[in-house]
């Protein structure tokens, strides 16, 4: 009986199936392997933080207190991250040393002042961050853009060599990337960056924006979905391109 | 090995989209999050793939994490807003959709709308619905037949040519 069709003999059920039979989504497969890649970002965000281990209220406090031990770990467990922003952000591996030491060099300074919970401590960190980056971006007389194809790679590569997010995102066309991502509104493509090439997750960049998660969400969508449009237009010639998988590609479970 | 993996999954996306699309669609009547939950779970199936393919059912494990993630992020969402008395008007003109097919799988309760669209849509059995949602076959078996006869109420109304049974031998 559990595998006998269920629906068809009925009016009502075939009405139903009628009306919603011609929908497709929209989503085409490129921008499903976008969607992996920052999936992947995102889980390998969780990992770095099951090892964030700036475990503890009284680890926070001792930071607080600037004891150098405390201090150092909280270094560590969020310079890979804010390092990798800043590569996305400014294409620029000496620039984003810089930047990334700046923000922990503010950071200590004001963290007398940080009074959230421990889990609130990366938020904040990219809050502070996000204001350097454009104190810097001020400074520069110019506000060029940087080619993003290569940034990415940098960041990726900066966030662990053969890692398949990266190698996710380099089965983009580098050409295409930079223009799409170039022709973003603003704070699309600030999510996107902020999810893909940091790695943080969606609950994360809504602290550092100072939007909802559902808000960011929202962008991310959007952000996505214009990249998939752009690619589209892209190419017209070729339609709908084929995967490529990327060199390499492994699933991700071990082996 | 790895391209066999890759031009699998598209296969694999090209077969699968359309049913998990639209049991998204009219389990949510919300258009975007049934092609943003449809997105992110193949997304992911993508980079579990190999968990997937030896899957008994690999559709039901994309249908799994794509009414999770709706749940998680876009119903939870949608909670703030609909905290006030519900919209009288149903969302149909925006869908696109038989306005009276909207109206009824709306009057449904969530749970019954859920296994009714998975049935319809996604082509499971009653034993595979349960088996994903995680529920007794006769709590869904339930579900299943109180939804069906609300929408035989709300779709036939004697109008029907072939009567409100709707049999024909």
């Amino acid at each position: 009986m559990a595998n006998q069709p269920h629906g068809h003999d009925d009016p009502a059920m075939r009405r139903l199936q009628r009306a919603f039979a011609e929908e497709e989504p929209s989503t085409d497969l490129p921008e499903v392997l976008w969607r992996a890649a920052t999936y992947l970002a995102a889980l390998r965000d969780a990992d770095a933080q099951a090892t964030r281990v700036v475990a503890s209220a009284a680890e926070l406090a001792a930071a607080r207190r600037r004891e150098p031990a405390a201090v150092s770990r909280v270094y560590t467990a969020y310079a890979p991250a804010l390092f990798r922003f800043f590569m996305a952000a400014v294409g620029d591996r000496h620039t984003a040393e810089e930047l990334t030491g700046k923000v922990f060099t503010s950071a200590i300074e004001a963290l007398p002042g940080f009074r959230g919970p421990v889990e609130a401590l990366g938020g904040w960190l990219f809050r502070i961050a996000r204001h350097d980056l454009y104190d810097h971006r001020r400074r520069q007389a110019r506000a060029r853009m940087e080619p993003l194809q290569e940034v990415l790679e940098e960041a990726a590569a900066a966030a662990g060599a053969a890692d398949p997010a990266a190698l996710a995102l380099q089965r983009v066309e580098p050409g295409w990337l930079r223009a799409a991502l170039q022709q973003l509104p603003a704070d699309q493509r600030e999510v996107l960056l902020l999810m893909m090439a940091a790695g943080l997750t969606a609950p994360e960049v809504a602290g550092v924006l100072n939007k909802t998660p559902g808000a960011v969400k929202a962008l991310q969508h959007r952000g996505l979905a214009s990249l998939a449009r752009l690619l589209r237009r892209h190419d017209p010639a070729k339609g709908p391109q084929p995967p490529h998988p990327p060199p390499g590609w492994q699933p991700s479970t071990k082996q | 090995v790895k391209a066999d993996a890759s031009e699998a999954f598209a296969l694999f996306y090209k077969d699968h989209r359309g049913p998990v699309f639209r049991a998204l669609l009219a389990g949510t009547l919300n258009r975007p999050a049934a092609e943003d939950a449809t997105a992110e779970a193949f997304a992911r199936a993508f980079v579990h793939w190999e968990a997937v393919v030896i899957h008994p059912n690999p559709r039901a494990w994309v249908l799994r994490v794509a009414w999770n993630y709706y749940t998680s992020s876009w119903r939870a969402w949608e909670g703030r807003w609909v905290a006030d008395p519900p919209a009288p008007s149903a969302p149909a003109p925006e869908l696109g959709i038989d306005p009276d097919v909207v109206e009824a799988i709306g009057a449904l309760p969530r749970g019954q709308r859920r296994v009714l669209v998975l049935v319809a849509f996604a082509e499971l059995t009653p034993a595979e619905v349960a088996e994903l949602l995680g529920k007794a076959h006769g709590t869904v078996r339930g579900q299943l037949s109180r939804a069906r006869a609300a929408l035989r109420r709300a779709l036939d109304d004697g109008s029907s040519p072939q009567g409100p049974e709707g049999r024909d031998g």
